[in-house]
């Protein structure tokens, strides 16, 4: 642990997550690819905060350096106030596959952190079939992925994420891949766990709806080089109506700011 | 999806097995029907019930130890097969973990794939002699490939964002192998040790035709000399029945694995 006292660490870190004039250039077969430019986010604790672009702009790059996976080509990224070099600790992944282990139980998949961490699995267990419970998976805790909709798949995923009772919830396009209505409700079962516990969440998709529904602020991103172009604070109070006018306002100039192409 | 109900899945496997065994005897019988009629000479094609009678050792005029040779070249086959199961996945996993060792191993494998093995055996000969040893070694050679390249695909095969997950979680490498990499090669490790088992049978016979002094493989030369074409047929049941057997139970064996 490093000490925030003293000359060398007189800085004032201002955010819970924060990234500093963040670049990323990866080299590939092809060349040289520009993925972000000049990036800087600041997310603030306890915060749900979106992060939308068009498809290839970089979002998922922004979570794997927040995450420490990646690491940035310049800049800098601050979390809980330590400079991140490795990988960050008590986070929660949630991708827009569910990426389960198709030969472990609903209950087993869940639990995956929790042996991986070698802790006090007993006390986990109970805590893992409340999670299973609270998203609706009651019932399902001992079936194999294959025998569940993709809906419920990332049910599971999302379980997986909060056992370890994360701060940081990052997560990819989790409802990407979902039906309309599935992911109309998982948004709702996201916010109902994001206030009933509170962590820090960055939330990347490229629908600018979810955005608006889900989200404290909204960064908007402009293609390769990704970087970002907006900073939108959401002052509708939950729960949130995707017929309010105040809402389709909102949407209508979040997507003028990314182009006509832009899917809704 | 419904579930299955035992009596439906009964009657499945009766009209599936059944169909096979129609086919089966279908063949045997136009065979039989074939030989008789033509009167076709027995050193050219010998009729189904006179194979399944050397088979049985019930003609008459010789005998045939059928035991003995079937335990040869089933333990050549076992023996084999085991030695390029454990060198296999072990080689696989050097080269899925090491770039060093990828470079090195590879091209060292896929040269003796290229080999004709049949080419190797009087080599293997002079190395190990004439027992069952260049046989298996033989087996070994041929069978090991597949379950090589099974093996390395299945551990590589694995999602980046389930690997990330892992490394997010502080994931060790031994974590990372038994938990994730392991279990999702094992469908990937069955169907290569299912094409190494019915190489190794194929090992085992050409080892046998190069030089030997029992086993099938040396039987059916043996039939060749004396013109004995019912005991070369017979030897070839024999040999198919091992194979489908060792396959079967390889299959069976993955299967079981499946549900755990």
């Amino acid at each position: 642990m490093t000490s925030h006292i003293g000359a060398y660490e007189s800085r004032v870190i201002p955010s819970y997550i924060s990234l500093k004039n963040v670049s990323k250039i990866f080299k590939t077969k092809g060349g040289i690819v520009h993925a972000l430019r000049d990036v800087n986010v600041e997310i603030e604790e306890n915060e749900f905060v979106s992060i939308v672009g068009p498809s290839g702009c970089g979002k998922t790059t922004i979570l794997k350096i927040i995450a420490g996976l990646v690491q940035p080509t310049t800049g800098e990224v601050y979390v809980r106030g330590d400079k991140v070099v490795n990988t960050i600790q008590n986070v929660g992944m949630v991708f827009q596959s569910p990426v389960l282990l198709r030969w472990r139980t609903v209950l087993r998949n869940v639990m995956l952190p929790i042996e991986i961490r070698k802790i006090n699995t007993k006390t986990y267990l109970e805590k893992a079939k409340n999670l299973i419970e609270l998203t609706g998976l009651k019932g399902f805790e001992d079936k194999y992925p294959h025998e569940l909709s993709g809906g419920m798949q990332q049910r599971v995923s999302i379980c997986r994420a909060l056992i370890t009772d994360p701060d940081i919830l990052l997560m990819d396009e989790p409802f990407g891949a979902l039906d309309a209505l599935t992911r109309d409700q998982l948004n709702r079962e996201l916010i109902n766990i994001w206030q009933q516990q509170k962590k820090t969440v960055v939330f990347v998709t490229h629908s600018v709806n979810e955005a608006i529904y889900l989200s404290d602020k909204i960064y908007v991103m402009s293609p390769r080089p990704g970087t970002i172009i907006e900073q939108v604070n959401v002052d509708i109070p939950r729960p949130r109506n995707r017929g309010d006018p105040k809402f389709i306002k909102l949407a209508e100039s979040i997507l003028r700011l990314l182009g006509v192409e832009a899917d809704a | 999806m419904p579930e299955k109900t035992l009596l439906s899945r009964i009657k499945y496997q009766i009209t599936t097995n059944s169909l096979t065994i129609a086919t089966f005897a279908v063949i045997f019988i136009v065979w039989e029907a074939v030989v008789q009629i033509f009167n076709i000479n027995r050193v050219v094609l010998p009729a189904p019930s006179e194979i399944a009678a050397v088979m049985l050792n019930l003609q008459k005029g010789y005998y045939v130890p059928w035991d003995k040779h079937i335990s040869v070249t089933l333990f050549e086959i076992l023996a084999g097969f085991s030695l390029a199961a454990i060198v296999g996945i072990l080689l696989a996993m050097l080269i899925v973990y090491s770039l060093i060792l990828e470079r090195i191993l590879l091209p060292l494998i896929v040269f003796i794939e290229v080999l004709p093995k049949i080419a190797v055996a009087p080599l293997l000969l002079i190395w190990v002699g004439y027992g069952m040893e260049p046989k298996i070694g033989i087996a070994f050679l041929i069978a090991f490939f597949p379950i090589v390249v099974s093996t390395a695909n299945g551990l590589r095969e694995v999602e980046q964002d389930l690997l990330d997950l892992m490394k997010v979680y502080g994931a060790t490498k031994m974590q990372v192998f038994f938990k994730v990499r392991f279990p999702n090669a094992v469908p990937h490790i069955m169907s290569g040790l299912s094409i190494g088992m019915a190489s190794a049978v194929i090992g085992a016979i050409v080892g046998e035709f190069v030089a030997a002094n029992e086993g099938l493989g040396f039987l059916i030369v043996n039939a060749q000399y004396q013109l004995l074409t019912a005991m070369a047929f017979a030897s070839l049941f024999y040999i198919a029945i091992i194979g489908l057997v060792l396959y079967g139970a390889v299959v069976a064996f993955g299967n079981l694995l499946k549900r755990f």
